[in-house]
C-alpha cells in the first residue's frame, strides 16, 4: 500500500453535446513514501485531471482513493467529510502552472495565508512564512507584491505556500510548464532538494520527458485518459514497451524539432527509415553506426545525438536514418534489439511511423 | 460679481442656501439618499454578487435552487424601471419606514433600485477571479469564508471599486427621480423649481451640480481603483 493509491479510477465529464467524455478512464496507480513519480504526457491526456483527484479538486465518478492511509473516495463516492477533506487538504501541497498567487496581499502574507488554520499565534505565522521564504531563498522579497516577482521567484513562493503546513505529499501540476528553461532547472533542482530534506513524496505532472528524467524515479505514461505505461524510470527508458513510451523517452521534443527543422523530404518507405535509438552506454557497444555497417551491412546516418545522465548512468539517444530495402530494415531492428536498444521507427516528420 | 450673478440667474438665488427649498438642503438631500441606499444597496447587492457566483453550476457552492432564486429577484428588480418602482413598492415602504412620503421612504426603493444593478457588477467582478487561485486556496485547505473574503473579495477588490464607481454614478441619477415622492435632492430642484416654473437656470445650476457630484466620485473611484491594484496588469 502506498501513500496514494489510485484504484480504478475514472472521471467523466459531461459535454456540450449530451455526451459523455472520459478524462480519465480506470486508472490505477500507487504512489509510495518518498517517490518522486512523474506522469508524463501531451496535453489534453488526463494528467491534471488524474491528480486533482488525490486532494479531490476533481472528484471521480468511479473507482477508490486513498491517500495517507485516509479513505478519500471509495466506488465513487467520496467518503471523507468535507470538513475532514479540508484538513487533509493541508498535508497535500499543490503548485500550479500559474502559480497562482493571491496578487493582492504580499508574498510573505501569500505563505502566511495557509497558515491562517494551523493554531500558530500571528507572530508565529509570520516568523514560520519568514522561515518557509528562507527556505526558497526568497526572504528578502517578503514584503513584495507577486506581480512584482518573476515567474520562477513567484513559483518558488508558491512552493513556500504549499510546504507551510509540512505536507506529506506535494503535487506539482505543470509548474514549470511556464518557465524558461533556467528557472526550470532551478524549480526543479529545488523540488528535488526538498524532497531529500522534508522526507516529501511528489508527485509530477509535465508534458517534458527532460523534467522527469532530471529528477524522477517512477514515470507513468499517459494517453487518452489512460495509463499506458509506467514503472521505474530507468526500466521505461530503457525498455520501453508502447510506441508512445519509445517516442517520449528519447526526449519526443526535442527530436521531433530536429527533424522538422531538417525539413527532410518524403521517405521512400520501401528503401528507407529513420530510427530512434535509446539505449544505456554501460551496456551497448557505443561503435552502434559502424555495427550496423559490419553486421547487417546497412548504411545509417546519424541526424540527432544526446547523452544523459539518469541516476548517474549515462543513457543514449541516436536519430538514425537507415537506408535499405525491407528486409534489411527487418533485420536492423532485429539487430539493434538484440543488442538491448529501443527501437522506434519515427516518419520524417518525427511522428510514429504506421 | 454677486450683483451680475444675481442678475443672470435671478431665481437661482432667489431659492436660497438653506430652508426647504435651498440649495443646501437639496444638495444635503442627494448625498444623504446616495450615501445610505449606497450602504443598504451596496450591502444586498454584495450578497447577492456573492451568491451568485458560488451557487453557479461551476461555482465552488453550486446550487441550482438558491442560484435561480437569487438570479429571478435580481434580474426581476432590474426590469423594473424605477420611476414605476417607486410607486409600486410604496406599500412595502410604508411597512418598512411608517410613510410613503418624503426622504426616509425614498430609501427603500432607491436600496432595492440600485442593488440589483450592483449584484450584477459584483456577479461579473468576481467571475474575473482567476480560478486557478480558489483551485489554490481550496488545496491548502481554506475554508468557504477564507475564499469569499481573502479570494474573491480581496483580489477583484479594485474591479470591485471601479464598480462600485459606476454603481454610485447610476444611484446619484436615481436619486433624481426620489423628488417624484418628495424627497427633495437636486433632481428635484432642477424639475419642481426649474422646468415646472420655467426656470431654466435653476434647472441648468442643479444639472451643473449633479455633473460636479458625479465628477468627484468617479475621480475617488479611480483613485482607490488604482490604488487597490497590484495585479501584473
Amino acid at each position: 500500500m502506498g501513500i496514494i493509491d489510485l484504484d480504478h479510477v475514472s472521471v467523466d465529464f459531461p459535454s456540450k453535446e449530451g455526451k459523455i467524455v472520459q478524462a480519465v478512464h480506470n486508472v490505477s496507480l500507487t504512489v509510495e513514501k518518498g517517490d518522486i513519480y512523474g506522469i508524463v504526457g501531451f496535453s489534453g491526456a488526463g494528467k491534471s485531471t488524474l491528480v486533482r483527484t488525490v486532494n479531490l479538486l476533481q472528484k471521480p465518478t468511479a473507482g477508490n482513493i486513498k491517500v495517507n492511509g485516509t479513505d478519500f473516495v471509495k466506488d465513487g463516492k467520496q467518503v471523507i467529510a468535507n470538513k475532514d477533506l479540508q484538513l487533509a487538504r493541508r498535508k497535500i501541497g499543490m503548485i500550479f502552472q500559474n502559480f497562482n498567487l493571491l496578487n493582492e496581499i504580499s508574498v510573505v502574507d501569500n505563505v502566511s495565508f495557509a497558515l491562517k488554520h494551523s493554531g500558530l499565534k500571528e507572530k508565529e505565522i509570520k516568523e514560520k512564512s519568514l522561515k518557509l521564504l528562507d527556505l526558497v531563498d526568497l526572504k528578502d522579497k517578503a514584503n513584495f507584491y507577486p506581480a512584482q516577482l518573476s515567474g520562477g521567484q513567484q513559483q518558488r513562493v508558491a512552493i513556500a505556500r504549499a510546504l507551510a503546513n509540512e505536507p506529506d505529499i506535494l503535487i506539482s501540476d505543470e509548474a514549470t510548464s511556464a518557465l524558461d528553461p533556467q528557472n526550470t532547472l532551478q524549480i526543479l533542482t529545488l523540488l528535488k532538494k526538498l524532497q531529500k530534506d522534508l522526507n516529501l513524496t511528489i508527485v509530477l505532472i509535465t508534458h517534458e520527458m527532460a523534467a522527469v528524467k532530471k529528477i524522477c524515479n517512477k514515470v507513468a505514461l499517459m494517453q487518452s485518459g489512460q495509463v499506458i505505461e509506467n514503472g521505474n524510470l530507468r526500466e521505461v527508458v530503457l525498455h520501453p514497451k508502447k510506441d508512445l513510451t519509445k517516442s517520449f523517452v528519447g526526449g519526443s521534443l526535442e527530436v521531433i524539432n530536429t527533424l522538422r527543422s531538417l525539413k527532410i523530404n518524403k521517405l521512400d518507405d520501401d528503401n528507407e527509415a529513420i530510427y530512434q535509438l535509446v539505449y544505456s552506454m554501460a551496456n551497448v557497444t557505443k561503435t552502434i553506426i559502424i555495427d550496423l555497417y559490419r553486421k547487417v551491412g546497412v548504411e545509417a546516418s546519424m541526424l540527432y545525438g544526446n547523452v544523459e545522465l539518469l541516476d548517474d548512468e549515462p543513457i543514449g539517444t541516436l536519430l538514425v536514418q537507415v537506408k535499405g530495402d525491407k528486409t534489411k530494415q527487418q533485420e536492423t531492428v532485429d539487430y539493434l534489439k538484440k543488442e538491448k536498444v529501443a527501437v522506434t521507427r519515427l516518419n520524417e516528420k518525427g511522428d510514429l511511423y504506421e | 460679481m454677486s450683483s451680475w450673478f444675481s442678475r443672470v440667474f435671478p431665481n437661482v438665488v432667489q431659492l436660497g442656501w438653506l430652508g426647504d427649498t435651498g440649495w443646501g438642503t437639496s444638495i444635503f438631500q442627494t448625498l444623504y439618499m446616495t450615501f445610505w441606499s449606497g450602504i443598504f444597496g451596496g450591502i444586498l447587492g454584495l450578497i447577492f454578487g456573492v451568491i451568485l457566483v458560488l451557487t453557479k453550476s461551476d461555482g465552488i457552492r453550486p446550487n441550482k435552487f438558491w442560484f435561480n432564486v437569487c438570479d429571478k429577484i435580481v434580474s426581476i428588480f432590474r426590469a423594473i424601471p424605477f420611476i414605476i418602482l417607486l410607486a409600486f413598492i410604496a406599500p412595502v415602504t410604508q411597512k418598512i419606514v411608517g410613510t410613503q412620503i418624503g426622504i426616509k421612504a425614498a430609501l427603500v426603493p432607491l436600496t432595492l433600485g440600485v442593488f440589483p444593478f450592483y449584484a450584477r457588477q459584483v456577479q461579473v467582478a468576481l467571475e474575473s477571479v482567476d480560478h486557478g487561485k480558489i483551485e489554490a486556496a481550496q488545496s491548502l485547505g481554506a475554508t468557504i469564508w477564507d475564499i469569499i473574503f481573502s479570494v474573491y473579495l480581496n483580489e477583484a477588490r479594485s474591479e470591485l471599486a471601479r464598480v462600485s464607481t459606476v454603481t454610485i454614478i447610476s444611484l446619484i441619477g436615481l436619486t433624481a427621480m426620489a423628488g417624484a415622492i418628495g424627497a427633495g435632492g437636486l433632481g428635484n430642484t432642477a424639475i419642481s423649481y426649474g422646468y415646472n416654473r420655467f426656470n431654466n437656470d435653476v434647472t441648468l445650476v442643479a444639472t451643473v451640480l449633479v455633473i460636479i457630484l458625479i465628477f468627484i466620485v468617479q475621480v475617488i473611484g479611480d483613485f482607490f481603483a488604482k490604488q487597490l491594484n497590484h495585479q501584473s496588469r
